[in-house]
């Protein structure tokens, strides 16, 4: 189904129905927040047992997790190994790849991550067999890379088109297009052209594309800098006779930096997917490019947003696309794009997707990193008003939600029980992410620390503090996993990083719940606020500071 | 992986149904009962002891833990409960055990059976003056000035306060200390005058007569709690104001007041025409908190001449509420009233101690010792009586000297030369800490450092015993096995 996914130009209905959405979350949040704290300060029994089925909730929550980082974890490091061009070209000769396979399975009986990887990479080619599925000729697939760009220096672009030009993939099926704002100003041109000039002959095709500023019905957002490109590449497509299937887009944050294997992996997963153009394809990003570079407190936050992405892959179900992603560009060019108007276009995509498919759009996860930067900026204070600030805008991806409902209400064709699953479990997630941090932290101890007197003589005031300390005991050793999984997950130096480094960056885990609270909490109550208020953000290019390469 | 994501799933919420309900019954306090094979929901008794790790016996069972503890689903019910340390007087109380209320006991004092005294000086004491604020003590050796000396607890020194004064012939008549005990108003009587002197308890002293400012008649004097250098004061019965720094004596604050007291909150008065003010210091009326003279007779008494001290308790569940502020009016007769339920607490009282941390009071009537405990919640009847004065102990030989200690949970109080202590909660007879000299029977507490001052049976000399050290700003409990 069409629909608009925009919150301009509505009919006063829409508007009426969209201000209520927009109130929806910031009213959840702030309210779940005001009545446990008015509980704890007038009821404090009842707030004590509100705020034990909410501290357990969490740890549960917080265990469950854990065990799929772990989970996760295992499976990044064991495909890690996978060959995805080798894999690539078993596609073209099903019947062979299969016998090969299974005599490379029997070969490996006593090699555990191998023989798991052969009996997966052997269903997937009996499926695609057994479904007589038909797919392009990996030879004729199309990478469209877009790079949409404001006032990145070199140290930050660069970097992202070594790695695109290092693939393991040719380069030859891959289409590049730089996104150049207008309103950046000529050195951000001179340094596209620098760029074309260094990179451009190696790749199929390498296009710098200035997004004028000011069009009619746009933001001053990358996703209208990114759409500008993509109706560009549509053009030059078209132009040369490829359909649109067999393009694959991936829009990159300019801070983008893909593993060798990434194309190799994005193609061999597109081709298999029976539903290659109702899919987008999410890789891994970790926050690896300047991660030493930057205060502890971001490096904390940052790992705790990749091990975020690693738990969110492992339920592809509720994946929605975040940061980098690719998809198929055909699904791109039907939906009309990336929002024009929306700061949060990464996952706005995914929504506005899911309604134009009418409920039938899914995201795959790929188990393969996108390296990206911490947010820094040129000292303490401002790195942390940048951290801040990014967070924020990812916190802002609520405005899909006042959007996206209304395009289900709009929408009959999409089942009412997933339309009241997703709806719920978009809204869940923002107002947990407001509000976890808060009840664990603070909201625990409040019966003890500020209950009125009466409450001192009660079982429940001596007993509150003993659950919430074994609740929060219980939390941090599930982040002691996290630490371990941090130090394996670090990337590696040119020259070696000593013991005492790491222990440091292993120790300052432990702020953990502090950060979360400061740059995780306070920056979704700040981004589900302002929504409510009518004060509707616009892009904010986080400053990325790399050493010069 | 997906059916392996639902299945965890439905493990987790699983055991998040089964635990989370079990949790919250733990938390209120509920224990399965075998026997009936009901849920019960018990009690909780939080012990504390200074000094730590001693003993805990519960209804004749010796714990293997010590305190700090918090006894745990204790079923409801008496319990005896005694806490002992050898070389130390046992505490021990029948504690009534309730579902879901917990009971603390967290500022229990264990006394040593006997007490080592210091001695620290060597002439006889028959006056201890200090401010639980003040770093100084001061002693007065006899009537004559040459006696009175400034004794620096932590120096352990004694400095003469008029060495070399033209005054070392006077008599000390009387010593107002000011609240933060680093300023006294220090009346001498020379030829049948009295001559008061302020002094600033610095080292060197800063004296400066002020017979000139201060005439006679004056009484009732009290220190501002807002200004360090004013004082206040009747003269007959008009509030008068001093700066003793810039020696300026305002005009009078307001006239025919039967009693005051300066307060953070300003000065409150209560005068012959049945109004109970709150004056700033400049005498401003800020509010009429009585203005009904039939009112005032039915409390205060038909006799508008009949003075009142005023005391205000601190109550700690209200920060600024000036209606919900606790008042206490004990007259020259001995009637003792509150400005809440019950206004008439007892007569022929005599002696009065005000707990500085709780709303609860002691007072001593002839040779009995009452309490009013302000906290406590009163019994619910039609018609509310409030708190009811309670008898703790009855004395024989003139009781003396009442002071709140160690968190207002002890009363320590004279009786003839025995220094005796009294256990708020506990149970039985007051402990009998040591003797005290007969012939000049003093005794002071310094809550800040724990230290009691006293005059020594031999020689009537200063002496003092260490009750208790310091307390931690945190007791830390263990939980009970």
């Amino acid at each position: 189904m069409i629909f608009s996914y925009t919150r301009r130009n509505l009919s006063p209905g829409s508007w009426k129905l969209e201000r209520v959405f927009e109130f929806l979350p910031a009213t959840l949040s702030w309210g779940l927040l005001f009545s446990l704290f008015s509980l704890c300060l007038f009821r404090p029994v009842v707030g004590v047992v509100a705020v034990i089925v909410f501290d357990l909730y969490w740890l549960f929550r917080l265990i469950y997790f854990t065990l799929f980082l772990v989970l996760s974890y295992g499976l990044l490091e064991v495909e890690r190994s996978v060959k995805w061009p080798d894999r690539l070209k078993d596609l073209l000769d099903l019947e062979h790849a299969i016998v090969r396979t299974r005599k490379r399975i029997h070969d490996l009986k006593n090699h555990f991550k191998e023989r798991y990887l052969e009996k997966g990479h052997l269903t997937t080619l009996e499926r695609v067999k057994r479904e007589s599925l038909r797919f392009p000729h990996p030879k004729e697939l199309f990478h469209l890379v877009i790079i949409p760009f404001f006032h990145e220096g070199i140290t930050v672009l660069e970097p992202n088109l070594q790695a695109l030009a290092s693939a393991h993939y040719p380069l030859e099926q891959m289409v590049v297009v730089l996104g150049v704002e207008e309103r950046a100003g000529r050195n951000a041109r001179e340094l596209a052209g620098r760029l074309k000039e260094k990179y451009g002959k190696r790749f199929f095709h390498f296009e710098i594309c200035i997004h004028p500023e000011g069009l009619p019905e746009e933001a001053a957002v990358k996703g209208a800098n990114a759409t500008h490109a993509a109706k560009w590449a549509k053009q030059f497509f078209e132009d040369r006779r490829v359909p649109m299937e067999k393009v694959v887009v991936s829009c990159f944050d300019s801070d983008t930096v893909v593993s060798p294997e990434y194309f190799a992996c994005l193609s061999y997963n597109y081709l298999i997917h029976p539903k290659r153009t109702r899919t987008s394809f999410q890789p891994i990003p970790v926050y690896h490019n300047n991660l030493w570079d930057a205060p502890s407190f971001a490096q904390v936050l940052e790992t705790g947003s990749s091990f975020m992405q690693l738990i969110e892959v492992t339920n592809p179900e509720t994946l929605v696309t975040f940061s980098s992603h690719s998809m198929s560009f055909k699904a791109l060019v039907e939906i009309g794009y990336w929002p024009v108007d929306l700061v949060s276009d990464d996952s706005a995509i995914f929504w506005k997707a899911f309604l134009f498919y009418d409920g039938d759009y899914r995201v795959q996860p790929l188990y393969v990193t996108l390296s990206m930067d911490v947010a820094v900026g040129e000292n303490f204070w401002e790195t942390c008003q940048s951290i801040y600030c990014q967070k924020r805008r990812w916190a802002w991806g609520i405005e899909n939600f006042p959007i996206f409902v209304r395009g289900l209400l709009a929408n009959p064709k999409i089942p009412l029980g997933l339309k009241i699953k997703q709806a719920l479990r978009l809204l869940e997630v923002n107002v947990s992410w407001a509000t976890w941090t808060p009840i664990m932290l603070i909201l625990s101890w409040t019966p003890t620390l500020i209950a009125p007197h009466e409450f001192e003589s009660s079982v429940a005031h001596f007993n509150a503090p003993r659950v919430a300390g074994v609740v929060f005991n219980l939390a941090m050793a599930s982040l002691v996993i996290s630490i371990i999984l941090s130090l394996l997950l670090l990337p590696k130096r040119s020259k070696p990083v000593p013991l005492f480094q790491k222990l440091v960056f292993a120790l300052q885990w432990l702020l953990l719940p502090v950060i979360a609270t400061l740059f995780g909490a306070v920056p979704a109550l700040d981004a589900q606020t302002r929504l409510a208020l009518g004060r509707y953000m616009e892009f904010f290019v986080a400053p990325k500071g790399r050493k010069a390469i | 992986m997906s059916t392996l994501r639902k299945a965890i799933f439905l493990i987790f919420v699983a055991i998040y149904l089964g635990v989370t309900p079990l949790t919250i019954l733990y938390a209120l306090g509920y224990i399965f009962n075998p026997v009936q094979q009901t849920l019960l929901q018990t009690g909780l008794v939080s012990l504390n002891s200074d000094p730590p790790r001693a003993n805990i016996t519960i209804d004749g069972t010796l714990l293997k833990d010590k305190t700090p503890l918090v006894l745990r689903n204790l079923r409801p019910g008496v319990h005896d409960i005694q806490i002992s340390l050898p070389g130390r007087h046992p505490w021990h109380k029948q504690v009534d055990v309730k579902p879901e209320r917990a009971i603390r006991f967290e500022e229990i004092l264990l006394f040593p059976l006997s007490l080592e005294p210091e001695i620290l000086g060597n002439f006889p004491v028959s006056r201890i003056a200090s401010t639980p604020g003040g770093k100084y003590l001061l002693i007065q050796g006899g009537d004559r000035t040459s006696w009175l000396y400034l004794f620096d607890s932590e120096g352990k020194k004694f400095e003469p306060v008029f060495s070399r004064s033209r005054n070392h012939k006077a008599e000390v008549n009387e010593i107002y200390l000011s609240p933060t005990g680093d300023r006294a108003m220090i009346l001498l009587q020379k030829k049948g005058k009295i001559h008061p002197l302020f002094v600033r308890l610095t080292d060197p002293l800063q004296m400066s007569d002020l017979t000139d400012f201060l005439e006679e008649p004056f009484r009732d004097l009290r220190w501002s709690l807002n200004h360090k250098d004013s004082l206040f004061y009747l003269k007959e019965n008009t509030l008068m104001r001093l700066d003793l720094d810039r020696k300026i004596l305002y005009p009078a604050l307001t006239k025919k007041v039967r009693g005051y007291t300066p307060h953070e909150r300003g000065l409150f008065v209560l005068n012959e025409t049945g109004q109970f003010l709150r004056l700033n210091e400049k005498g401003k009326i800020q509010d009429v908190l009585l203005d009904d003279p039939s009112k005032a007779n039915l409390i205060f008494g038909a006799d508008p001449k009949e003075s009142y001290s005023i005391f205000f308790l601190p109550n700690p569940f209200v920060f600024s509420a000036l209606n919900d502020a606790l008042a206490i009016f004990l007259s020259e007769k001995g009637r003792l009233l509150s400005n809440k339920l019950p206004y008439f607490l007892d007569e022929r009282v005599e002696g009065v101690a005000v707990a500085v941390s709780h709303s609860r009071l002691a007072y001593r009537k002839g040779e009995e010792l009452w309490m009013v405990d302000f906290e406590q919640e009163g019994e619910k009847v039609f018609f509310e009586r409030g708190p009811t004065p309670k008898k703790i102990y009855k004395g024989k030989n003139g009781l003396s000297h009442l002071v709140w200690f160690y968190h207002d949970r002890y009363l320590l109080f004279l009786e003839g030369d025995r220094l005796m202590v009294q256990d708020f909660e506990g149970e039985g007879k007051p402990v009998e800490l040591l003797k005290v000299s007969s012939r000049t029977p003093e005794a002071y507490f310094d809550p800040r450092r724990g230290f009691l001052y006293f005059t020594h049976p031999e020689g009537d000399r200063l002496a003092r015993v260490e009750l208790f050290e310091e307390p931690g700003f945190f007791p830390r409990f263990k939980e009970s096995s």
